[in-house]
């Protein structure tokens, strides 16, 4: 069989080649498609953390177990050392204060200063606000994680059970709009936790990479509090694109040929879906070719 | 069309057997994404009969605004009856959330202009998306939406567009779905465009 990450490198070199060449938000301007599908079988054990780069994998796990906090602060990001938030959060700073501050010592503010944190570390209501308290017109907040667990536990043939950051009410406060948009789940009568994750825009070199990890360490959370095994994980990119300085290091990964996937278990059973830590994932078997480098566009 | 005939064979050959909330019980697969054409022509299905008239007076209806099936049953559309309270209400459902989705200061937002504005004067934008899945409402409506949102794309003059279905009753649903894209596609002018529905 071909191996599964030929999903993700043939979509690359789709872009690479076809991709609509415009000027985006950023002003770095993109190769872009639309519409494209991938699927990975995660019930061997095995996860699609790519192996043609390496992946920080703990990065991914980290910023994801944050998410479920409800979090939406930086700051608790840097005190786990994840630093990939920091860049929209100092873009406004420059921009607003004219201080031409560097990347460490913003971060070391934020760290060290309370009322500077809350003041330039927040991002609005992002993925974690809206995910764990989604506010109603009524006032009333939403717990749309919570509520997935226990229709997973309760009614697992529910066609009901998705969740998403893209609250139109909110959207203006955000300091980005969700890209990883809907998360639906699906239980066969095996037991096996299917996952669809629908991005609407791709940064395809950095951002899907890291996506495709976060993703999958949810389900398998998931699929561990609802005693389930987990299954399909698929993928739906919207607008996917490569930027145009990141071009040659996508036809660097696609001159490499992919390694066997790493498996990815949960060691620990938690008492809870808000229970998780870093350290109850193990990651084994992940012998990736060496990382590329590439700029973040902001 | 192939495509749809291709999934229906999908189902019946790889899909699970399972109880559902209707009682009926269905044979399902997980994750799908049909791609058209439109330069080819409307997928309109043509290996049964479609009720035409319904799909386009549906699809006007979501863009008034409207929840309630007055105009429907004006027009001779049955489609939402079932769903319907003895008023003919049925909650905060598509129109309301395309035309009027509720903020928390008591104003509304009309996503449909909204994109339609972008789509014009921002057309490289990623964000073109209008939702119906509002959670905080989705406990009054009379079915939450199926049809979850849908994403706009323009490159090179086209517009495409890709639809996002979290349920699909393949049978009687999917093949209502195609008239969304046709539309906008006309109230911005002469182009071709591409629709690409997903499936959950």
């Amino acid at each position: 069989m071909r191996h599964p990450e030929y999903q993700y490198l043939d979509l690359m070199e789709q872009v690479l080649e076809r991709g609509d060449e415009r000027i985006d938000r950023t002003g770095v301007g993109t190769r872009s498609i639309f519409g494209a599908m991938v699927r990975f079988d995660l019930s061997d054990g095995t996860v699609p953390i790519l192996t043609t780069k390496r992946v920080y994998w703990k990065t991914a796990v980290k910023e994801m177990l944050w998410f479920l906090t409800g979090g939406t602060n930086i700051r608790e990001l840097l005190q786990d050392n994840v630093r990939i938030w920091t860049d929209w959060p100092l873009a406004s700073y420059r921009k607003e204060t004219g201080e031409d501050i560097p990347q460490e010592e913003f971060e070391r503010r934020i760290l060290e200063d309370d009322a500077f944190a809350k003041r330039w570390g927040e991002l609005g209501p992002v993925y974690g606000k809206q995910w764990r308290r989604w506010l109603g017109p009524d006032g009333h907040e939403h717990d749309q994680i919570a509520e997935l667990v226990r229709t997973l536990r309760e009614n697992p043939t529910s066609r009901r059970m998705l969740f998403h950051g893209w609250n139109v009410a909110e959207l203006g406060e955000m300091a980005l709009p969700p890209c990883h948009m809907v998360y639906q789940y699906h239980v066969t009568s095996d037991g096996k936790l299917n996952c669809l994750l629908l991005q609407r825009s791709v940064d395809l070199f950095i951002g899907a990479a890291f996506n495709y990890t976060g993703a999958v360490a949810l389900q398998l959370m998931l699929a561990q509090q609802a005693n389930l095994t987990p299954g399909a994980f698929v993928w739906v990119g919207g607008d996917v694109h490569l930027y145009l300085n990141h071009l040659d290091q996508a036809r660097e990964q696609l001159s490499r040929d992919p390694r066997p996937f790493p498996t990815m278990k949960i060691v620990r059973q938690a008492a809870s879906i808000d229970d998780y830590r870093i350290e109850d994932f193990e990651v084994q078997g992940y012998s990736p070719h060496d990382a590329i480098k590439a700029d973040i566009a902001v | 069309m192939r495509v749809y005939l291709d999934l229906l064979e999908r189902i019946l050959e790889e899909g699970i057997d399972r109880g559902d909330r209707t009682g009926t019980g269905t044979r399902a697969v997980f994750g799908h994404q049909m791609r058209f054409d439109l330069a080819d022509g409307f997928p309109l299905l043509t290996t049964k009969k479609l009720h035409l008239k319904s799909i386009v007076h549906e699809l006007l209806w979501f863009l008034s605004g409207s929840t309630n099936i007055a105009y429907l049953k004006e027009n001779g559309v049955s489609i939402w009856d079932e769903w319907a309270d003895e008023h003919g209400q049925l909650g905060p459902v598509y129109g309301h959330q395309w035309r009027n989705w509720p903020t928390p200061d008591g104003g509304h937002i009309d996503q449909i202009g909204r994109v339609l504005a972008d789509i014009k004067s921002n057309p490289e934008s990623r964000r073109h998306i209008v939702s119906a899945w509002n959670v905080a409402e989705i406990q009054n409506m009379a079915l939450p939406p199926c049809h979850v949102l849908f994403q706009f794309h323009v490159a090179d003059g086209k517009l495409s567009c890709m639809l996002t279905q979290r349920s699909a009753d393949t049978f009687l649903g999917v093949p209502f779905f195609s008239g969304i894209a046709k539309w906008i596609d006309e109230l911005l002018g002469p182009h071709s465009f591409r629709s690409s529905p997903v499936l959950g």
